[in-house]
């Protein structure tokens, strides 16, 4: 089955409430008996005494969609998954606010940990987003994934 | 041929799409990278700079045309 190229963006920092309402959606499915969630939150690094304050996250939005559907269709190939969800933040992201979302869910536990884990690393080391760290004192940096 | 930027290689070149003159006869992707670190030295000096071939990574040998759409992929970092 083909399954569609899914919106992943959204423009600032993800709701915890947006998170609440995605687990909600899911009490329908009563074949799901395991949810896993990544979230990736923005972290007050401190970088040679300057402090950073929030990023500001861009896109190559036309290979990232590409790249993220290949990431998909590998994991429901490779892991027993019913859903998966990902969602990803751009433009301005504060300090303790969520940039990040991956939910995956399947009947049982055992494949949703390693199926998560394996997602978010494809996401952070392939897709092409590109996040700016702005310090306290407005200069910034650009972040490099580790 | 056009070649689009993103993050840091924004600001590298001033530019947020590149234009390079057919007359630099540029066939691969080697040449292609070749090109723009050296008009660029701030290119070089990034930790990775990956070429994207029609919104796919692609390596030093692959063929490029007019008509491709190229990218410039600096290291990524979302998440």
């Amino acid at each position: 089955m083909e399954r569609k190229k899914k919106n992943v963006f959204i423009q600032g920092a993800i709701p915890p409430e947006f998170i609440a309402e995605s687990i909600a959606k899911h009490q329908s499915k009563h074949s799901i008996g395991a949810h896993n969630i990544f979230l990736g939150q923005i972290r007050a690094d401190n970088k040679e005494g300057k402090v950073v304050s929030a990023i500001e996250y861009t896109t190559y939005q036309g290979m990232a969609d590409q790249k993220l559907y290949e990431i998909r269709e590998e994991a429901f190939e490779k892991f027993d998954l019913s859903c998966m969800h990902i969602y990803h933040s751009l433009g301005r992201v504060g300090v303790g606010e969520i940039c990040f979302f991956v939910f995956v869910s399947s009947p049982h536990r055992k494949g949703v940990y390693q199926a998560t884990e394996h997602i978010v690393n494809r996401i952070k080391a392939e897709v092409p987003i590109f996040g700016k760290e702005i310090f306290e004192d407005q200069t910034h940096q650009w972040k490099v994934n580790s | 041929m056009q070649v689009l930027l993103f993050g840091i290689t924004r600001e590298i070149t001033s530019q947020d799409v590149l234009d390079i003159p057919a007359s630099e006869n540029l066939k691969d992707v080697g040449q292609l990278k070749a090109y723009l670190k050296q008009k660029y030295p701030g290119l070089g000096r990034l930790s990775s700079l990956a070429v994207a071939v029609n919104s796919a990574y692609a390596n030093e040998d692959v063929q490029i045309t007019c008509s491709d759409e190229l990218a410039l992929i600096p290291p990524v970092s979302g998440g």
